[in-house]
């Protein structure tokens, strides 16, 4: 059976719990990413922050979901994600990382991204980051296993 | 793990016509091959066919760019770059089949933000402590001044971290006051550099001593081709492919010569070995028609063929 580090992606965007949300939100659009690694000065993860950890941010009493009205109230609902634009990654991010090892198996990652729901999980060696798997990248693995 | 920093990649495509008319419309042109290219991006390539860990950093945008970042990770590169706004730029290589001859027409680049400067000195900032060496070379996007070069290597020296300094002569001064490890200044363009053309080895010595007593520790200069000369500050040779090799190319040729030292001497072997892993890499390479080398056996086999022989 493969293994994580058969399919994983080899990167090391992560941004650090001083990253302001409006500079998490550029980084996350531009590499295309739903969710982004949180990294100290030494490189060692400590946190996790994706696109709905942003929009709760904003909305924090409803989940992480604009409610109806503003969403069709455009401006007002700019407006509310410009506020919270300079906030911090440190208030936001989830610190307790749900993560994959190079060396798990593709149940085990399948148990962990499908199981859980997630869109992305970063993967680490020792407590430094290596990079990231996505679903659907898990996905079209688990349907190549299968054939 | 080594570190490359090429601020301003490119997708190579390498164009064949039968016969090349400027200003005219060629047709029958085929796409030889469409590849990512950049000098620490050479570099990187080459690194992990020797086998070292290698993470690609830099400047990038756009389709361009994400094309360029996939073929790195599906060759096994560990990426690490910053999006830019505007798309990484695509260099055309055409080859006149009748004559042989190449026009190649190099793009600018994108325009990259202070912001987005910042953000790969951070990352930078945040590798370096795991990094054996730095490679940092190629031109510089738009947005981007050359003293990006001395703040780069100033960050790997404050780590502790030894920078290898690959660039042209526009910008190679402001990152030499910096003091990298060690210099490779592209003189392929115009065969000159502090005002005077290397068309000897008392000139090729000259200019590099002048590095050397900067604090520049190596100093590499190109040569006929493929032969290089290499100076420290208290010794100097002259590196020389074996008599049987047949030039098909030198695309590649350079960058393989900086991978190829850049493995010996993150490997902690001594310079001479060093030089000639580069040396042999560069040979491997030009024995190729514009393609990297695939194997580390097509680097090894050249290793003892390579000739060091002493100069000044």
């Amino acid at each position: 059976m493969k293994k994580v580090k058969d399919i994983f992606t080899p990167d090391l965007t992560a941004v650090s719990e001083n990253t302001t949300l409006r500079e998490t939100a550029r980084i996350l659009a531009r590499h295309r990413l739903t969710g982004v690694a949180v990294v100290d000065e030494k490189g060692k993860v400590i946190g996790f922050i994706s696109e709905a950890d942003l929009v709760h941010s904003a909305f924090p009493s409803r989940f992480g979901t604009a409610d109806d009205f503003l969403v069709h109230n455009f401006v007002h609902l700019a407006r509310e994600m410009s506020q919270v634009g300079e906030k911090l990654v440190k208030d936001f991010m989830t610190e307790e990382v749900v993560y994959l090892t190079e060396d798990q198996t593709l149940a085990e990652a399948a148990e962990l991204i499908l199981g859980r729901g997630l869109k992305i999980v970063p993967v680490l060696r020792e407590d430094k980051l290596i990079g990231w798997l996505e679903r659907g990248k898990l996905c079209e693995a688990l349907m190549k296993e299968g054939e | 793990m080594i570190i490359t920093v090429t601020p301003n990649p490119a997708i190579d495509r390498l164009i064949h016509v039968p016969k090349f008319f400027a200003g005219k419309l060629n047709r029958g042109a085929e796409v030889f091959s469409v590849s990512p290219g950049g000098k620490g991006i050479n570099v990187s390539y080459l690194l992990q066919v020797l086998g070292e860990e290698v993470v690609a950093s830099g400047f990038i945008g756009g389709d361009a760019g994400r094309y360029l970042e996939e073929d790195l990770r599906e060759n096994g590169i560990t990426t690490n770059f910053v999006y830019a706004a505007e798309e990484t730029r695509t260099n055309y290589i055409v080859l006149d089949e009748s004559s042989r001859e190449q026009t190649q027409i190099n793009a600018k680049g994108p325009w990259v933000s202070a912001e987005e400067i910042e953000e790969l000195k951070s990352g930078l900032k945040r590798l370096l402590p795991e990094a054996k060496m730095l490679v940092i070379g190629g031109s510089l996007p738009k947005g981007v001044e050359p003293d990006f070069y001395f703040d780069l290597i100033s960050i790997a020296n404050e780590k502790n971290v030894r920078t290898v300094f690959n660039v042209r002569e526009e910008v190679l001064h402001p990152g030499i006051e910096a003091k990298p490890f060690l210099v490779k200044p592209d003189v392929r363009a115009t065969g000159r550099l502090y005002g005077k053309t290397l068309d000897s080895t008392e000139k090729r010595l000259e200019v590099a001593q002048k590095m050397i007593s900067q604090g520049v520790e190596v100093v590499l200069v190109g040569f006929d081709s493929i032969n290089h000369l290499v100076v420290t500050a208290d010794q100097a040779w002259e590196a020389v492919a074996p008599e049987m090799v047949r030039v098909m190319s030198t695309v590649y040729a350079a960058d393989a010569m900086v991978g190829g030292m850049v493995y010996g001497l993150a490997t902690e072997q001594d310079l001479p070995q060093a030089i000639r892993w580069g040396m042999s890499a560069c040979v491997a390479t030009t024995m190729k028609v514009d393609e990297r080398v695939s194997s580390r056996e097509e680097v090894q086999k050249f290793l003892d063929q390579i000739r060091l022989k002493e100069v000044g």
